[in-house]
């Protein structure tokens, strides 16, 4: 797997002013791979997600996607290249639907130019109805088709989850960053989560790296874990190695 | 699974007869002398205004954006083509160019206007668009000024004075401003109903999602800001051969708020909404005349009682689709879409 990673950065760091909030972060992950990362409150890990989703531009080191590198690329460009993600405070398109919210993330794949749009040419037609299929296949997969019509704001708290799941896999990602999937879920709901997880392994084909702070979640469904404490590495490992690590340990516990 | 999305040719011909309709009608009752120069000019008004708070509405209801310098887009349209047809009258008889039918000089100019204002939005829109809230709005109210006080002491502008003897297009040719009105409403539907209004509308809600769903925001933003531009210019234009005078004056920052109080009251987000809100306060003030004194009052009331009442303004995000309204009178489902309602309304 190592050998031709779909995400890798190397010696990552950023400062912000004088405070270092992320130092010397290397990762790699290799194609389907499920790769946690955990760390105490406040550790970096969503100051990392920015960095590798290009929201914050990295002081130091770089980012590949597929062997390419990212630096100076905004998000959107890097949505092109595969990466995709969720948010830990989930960002829906509240008051478009389901369906649209969906549809949006197609967007970067579709091609019709605005006069075409304006104009209603066949060509809006093919696109649409095609696009409109495929949200509706993406919704079938989470079994969310019959809300289609209705407002992201109106689902209920784990569908809105499984939705923003949704909508970064319309993007067609190589690999998709989950930040804190199952906060605030109830264990029904972290079960159901963690049955959604592996559905989409099974059908996109993609690595993910997850943030999560349910450790029953991390330590079951995790290949790989990486721990960070004050913006560093403390330990890399499997589940087994690291539920078994001293610093890890010490790092929760404050001892 | 079943196919949703079809051309919906039912409503669209439906929208198309009813536009045509109403043209009929009016043109009708101007040449019957039942609608006099007086009703005349409000309803060239209530054109001007529609195309007006439709384009607004685009960059504060669906780009989510709160821009005041609606009127200095306006003014540069309004100048920009009364200058040009002037020009054109004011050459020597007998020449290339007035030899061309008035309706052709006419279009072209309005085209001018516009495309001068959307080359000003793009101007302003790059560095502006970078701030969002309440920032956007004092910048593009400050650019409104600016706009304003250069125009007050250009020598092509007419200074001070103004421009004068403007040629009286707009009126004469009532008709093409019917027609360029509704165009400009069928265009900012069909937009807004497509991937880019989609992607517009996914800035409004959340722009740090968007970007994270690989919508490009920058271009996105500057795009709907200049088409908002170009209209406002077209409006201008119509504006400034209807007027025939032009002062600094007419464009000033009270007429920008003239224009966002009909997009917030319209609903931000409905083009249905906004035509009806500038039918509704373009007729108001007037028909309100008998009660000269507390005209403005009233007015003013008739706001603040929609706004309590109705914050989210008349439609809300809510569209008119005259074929959904037909179809429900007559008991059957519809699958299509609600498309192209514009003409309905008006």
């Amino acid at each position: 797997m190592e050998n031709n990673p779909v995400l890798r950065a190397e010696h990552l760091g950023i400062v912000f002013g004088g405070l270092k909030a992320v130092s010397d972060f290397d990762i790699s992950i290799g194609e389907n791979e499920l790769v946690g990362l955990i760390g105490p409150n406040g550790a970096g890990k969503t100051t990392i997600f920015n960095l590798l989703t290009g929201v914050y531009q990295p002081t130091e080191g770089v980012i590949y996607l597929n062997g390419k590198s990212m630096a100076h690329k905004k998000p959107h460009q890097m949505v092109k290249e595969g990466i995709a993600r969720t948010f830990q405070n989930i960002r829906l398109f509240k008051e478009l639907t389901v369906l649209d919210n969906v549809k949006v993330a197609f967007n970067q794949g579709m091609k019709y130019s605005l006069l075409k749009a304006v104009f209603r040419t066949p060509s809006y037609w093919k696109e649409e109805a095609e696009i409109d299929r495929k949200a509706r296949e993406l919704l079938a997969v989470f079994k969310m088709e019959d809300m289609a019509d209705s407002l992201a704001e109106n689902l209920p708290y784990g569908q809105q989850r499984k939705l923003e799941i949704a909508r970064a896999l319309a993007t067609n990602p190589k690999i998709l960053l989950l930040d804190e999937p199952a906060a605030g879920m109830n264990p029904t709901e972290t079960a159901e989560l963690m049955e959604t997880i592996s559905t989409i392994r099974k059908n996109f084909n993609i690595s993910i790296l997850l943030i999560e702070h349910d450790m029953s979640l991390v330590m079951s469904i995790c290949e790989r874990i990486i721990v960070i404490d004050y913006g560093q590495i403390i330990a890399k490992g499997t589940p087994q190695q690291i539920a078994k690590n001293e610093k890890v340990i010490g790092a929760y516990l404050g001892a | 699974m079943k196919q949703t999305v079809k051309v919906p040719w039912k409503a669209y011909i439906l929208n198309a007869v009813c536009a045509v309709l109403i043209f009929v009608a009016l043109s009708g009752m101007i040449s019957a002398e039942v609608i006099d120069k007086y009703i005349q000019g409000i309803i060239m008004l209530v054109f001007i205004n529609i195309i007006l708070a439709v384009s607004l509405n685009l960059t504060t209801g669906f780009l989510g954006q709160i821009a005041l310098g609606h009127a200095g887009f306006m003014s540069i349209g309004a100048y920009s083509s009364a200058i040009l047809t002037k020009f054109i009258k004011d050459l020597p008889e007998g020449s290339f160019l007035q030899s061309l039918p008035p309706q052709l000089i006419f279009g072209v100019a309005l085209l001018f206007g516009g495309l001068l204002a959307a080359v000003f939005g793009l101007l302003v829109g790059i560095p502006a668009l970078r701030l969002k809230g309440d920032y956007l709005a004092i910048i593009t109210l400050g650019f409104g000024e600016i706009i304003r006080v250069v125009m007050e002491n250009l020598e092509i502008t007419g200074g001070a004075q103004g421009l004068r003897s403007i040629p009286g297009y707009s009126t004469k040719y009532f008709g093409m401003c019917y027609w360029i009105t509704i165009l400009s409403v069928v265009f900012m539907y069909m937009l807004v109903r497509s991937r880019h209004g989609r992607a517009i509308m996914a800035i409004r809600e959340d722009d740090i999602a968007s970007e994270a769903v690989g919508i490009p925001n920058t271009y996105y933003k500057v795009a709907a800001f200049s088409i908002a531009a170009f209209f406002a210019g077209v409006a201008g234009g119509i504006y400034a051969h209807y007027l025939r005078i032009l002062g600094a004056k007419t464009f000033n920052f009270t007429r920008s708020i003239e224009i966002i109080v009909i997009v917030v009251l319209g609903g931000m987000g409905s083009i249905t909404g906004s035509i009806v809100a500038a039918i509704v306060l373009t007729v108001l003030p007037e028909a309100l005349r008998s009660f000269s004194d507390y005209r403005m009052l009233a007015y003013s009331v008739a706001l603040i009682i929609v706004m309590i009442f109705k914050p989210s303004g008349l439609f809300g995000r809510y569209e008119f689709s005259l074929a959904n309204i037909i179809a429900k009178i007559f008991g059957k489902k519809t699958g299509s879409k609600k498309e192209a309602v514009e003409g309905g309304v008006k």
